[in-house]
């Protein structure tokens, strides 16, 4: 682009001054709770969060992975739920999905209008929460963290949409060839829908990853809190990971406080860790799944 | 709902009305496997979805968990759940907060990532603009809890960054979590920080997707990019822009419960300014176990925000039939 008049230069440094700075304030928190996982203790609580490590202490990362097993836990429940949930969103929305797209289908726009109606109005949450507890017996399971959140309206249009994209005439000369629909859906529907069902699959592995509300409502057992739920607990209740402390941990803390702010960062960082490793395929996956969803979504 | 469950409760014994019978029996025959394929999506959001909404009847029963599946034999009360809600003064102020929060964000939101996407395509495709949408996407795959964490550290009273500067500028500490005040400020930035990025994209894909002929041509006539912003681009967004609107508005009648409990939790100091539908409901349910009233003011929520969402579609279906969620 050509930038020739002086209002022009002056806006083109606004625009990176606006830009830069907001783009830096989205990552700076992250580098201070960073920072502050690597700090000692008394030293965050004396002189507060910073920019750099003042007084470099592993003593929160020790604790975790070494003190406790809380910590472990709750990862162990996280990549499991998330993989099943994965597993599970990404089968239901599609096969639900792909019969709604086949135009020759005669009750489709019946189960389209079937699917919408949820889009639009819900029991809210007493309900659902009565239904879980009391009628599914859900309370307290692995289950409750995976199945409920699996099939949403809103992924099976935006797959349904991706689905109408492919050429009719795929499944229809597949037909004259004499292959059946079910041939059709996993032989050639599905190897061509590889870039929805990756965005709908890490739509729904960020949903599972972050999961917490569900763990809140319906888990009451340690055993099964999500590292999200875990970090909420460490927030609200400061001092929550210190019963869990094993006794060689306490010895070996020798008489020194519990670094629950340490303890509390360092969860946070350990918990996004994965997130951080995989950034370049979410945002790659996510951007694709919003430009499809605002085509017609 | 009803003519959906009689719908799928037809394909699995294939007892249709016999006028139909035939050709309902020869669809579902032809496309059998079609069929099949959608079966454990229809079960799922029977029992998912379709449940609970009949689960709202418990909104016009003195709950008894005792009487029946879901209590459905609960006694009768009519509107009294409604009134006991409407009658205690505290409707007016979570409705207020849950839509004076909403458009903040709704507000807020637009006009920054309208900014960003316009500032974003002025700076063509270098390292700057590349490593900035990097940074800015981030923060929408944390968790509101590890938000929290770092809103900890940021607006902490005595370990926080604003008031370690403002220490060391000589001005007193904020006390932040005890100020109900500065929450709506807070919220709204954290929105902020948290979507822009997201929402961006849509903005920045609609621009790159303008006829880049008038740009050249606006150049070869002598405007300014500046001109050409104002008179070219963003009108051209005027349509996403109304169509991304609409849509929010949709929702203005939901609180964001996962954002403001994980930051808050129930600090009843912020109450003031912070409790919307969704924290409400949620105390009702489980602090005071009060089934008939959070199951009255869900319904309420439900109602409206249903009306909003159906109205706003059907605007949008007429402006644009492509832009139509549904």
């Amino acid at each position: 682009m050509n930038y020739k008049s002086f209002g022009d230069r002056t806006m083109l440094f606004v625009f990176y001054l606006a830009i830069g700075l907001f783009a830096a304030m989205c990552v700076i928190p992250m580098w201070i709770a960073l920072m502050a996982s690597f700090t000692n203790e008394l030293e965050l609580i004396r002189n507060g969060y910073s920019l750099w490590v003042r007084s470099f202490d592993l003593t929160a990362y020790q604790l975790i992975f070494t003190g406790t097993t809380s910590v472990y836990r709750a990862y162990g429940v996280t990549v499991l739920t998330t993989i099943a949930g994965v597993i599970l969103t990404v089968f239901l929305t599609s096969s639900f999905a792909y019969p709604l797209s086949v135009k020759s289908l005669k009750y489709r726009n019946k189960l389209t209008f079937f699917c919408y109606v949820t889009m639009v109005f819900n029991g809210g949450l007493v309900p659902t929460y009565i239904l879980t507890t009391r009628f599914l017996h859900m309370q307290n399971s692995i289950w409750v963290l995976i199945i409920p959140a699996a099939l949403n309206g809103f992924n099976v249009f935006l797959m349904k949409n991706y689905f109408a994209t492919l050429p009719d005439a795929l499944a229809e000369s597949a037909k004259i060839d004499g292959a059946s629909e079910v041939y059709i859906y996993f032989k050639i529907i599905l190897p061509l829908s590889m870039p929805i069902l990756a965005t709908i699959g890490l739509f729904a592995a960020i949903g599972y990853w972050n999961e917490w509300f569900r763990v809140l409502l319906f888990i009451s057992e340690q055993k099964l809190f999500t590292l999200q739920f875990l970090i909420m607990r460490l927030q609200q209740q400061a001092e929550f990971l210190n019963s869990s402390l094993s006794a060689s941990a306490r010895a070996a803390l020798g008489g020194q406080m519990v670094p629950t702010i340490g303890i509390r960062v360092a969860t946070a960082m350990v918990s996004i860790g994965p997130i951080i490793l995989l950034y370049p395929f979410l945002q790659k996956y996510f951007i694709k799944g919003l430009t499809i969803g605002a085509v017609k979504g | 709902m009803q003519r959906a469950q009689m719908q799928t409760s037809a394909q699995k014994q294939t007892s249709a009305p016999p006028k139909n019978k035939e050709t309902f029996l020869q669809e579902i025959l032809k496309n059998r496997y079609l069929y099949l394929l959608t079966l454990p999506g229809i079960v799922f959001l029977i029992v998912f979805n379709y449940l609970p909404m009949v689960g709202l009847y418990m909104a016009f029963v003195d709950y008894n968990p005792m009487k029946g599946l879901y209590g459905m034999k609960s006694e009768f009360v009519g509107l009294d759940n409604f009134e006991f809600f409407f009658s205690s003064g505290d409707w007016l102020g979570i409705t207020f907060n849950t839509l004076y929060l909403n458009s903040l964000f709704i507000i807020t939101g637009l006009a920054v990532q309208i900014f960003m996407a316009v500032g974003l395509n002025e700076i063509a495709g270098n390292k700057f603009k590349k490593l900035a949408q990097s940074f800015m996407f981030l923060p929408n795959f944390l968790s509101w809890t590890v938000v929290s964490i770092f809103s900890i550290a940021i607006f902490s009273t005595d370990t926080g960054v604003i008031n370690g500067i403002l220490n060391a500028m000589g001005l007193e500490s904020i006390n932040f979590y005890q100020d109900a005040s500065t929450w709506p400020f807070i919220l709204v930035m954290l929105k902020l920080w948290k979507g822009v990025g997201f929402g961006t994209v849509i903005y920045l894909a609609t621009i790159s997707s303008m006829d880049q002929e008038m740009f050249e041509a606006a150049k070869i006539d002598g405007a300014t990019r500046l001109q050409s912003i104002i008179y070219l681009t963003l009108p051209m967004l005027k349509t996403t822009t109304i169509m991304l609107l609409i849509l929010s508005v949709g929702g203005i009648f939901y609180g964001d419960f996962g954002m403001i409990f994980a930051l808050i939790g129930d600090n009843p100091l912020l109450r003031p300014t912070t409790d919307v539908i969704d924290t409400y409901v949620y105390r009702a349910l489980r602090m005071n176990n009060d089934i008939g009233m959070s199951s009255a003011v869900g319904l309420f929520q439900a109602f409206v925000g249903f009306i909003l969402v159906v109205s706003v579609n059907a605007i949008t279906r007429k402006m644009s039939k492509d832009s139509a969620l549904f």
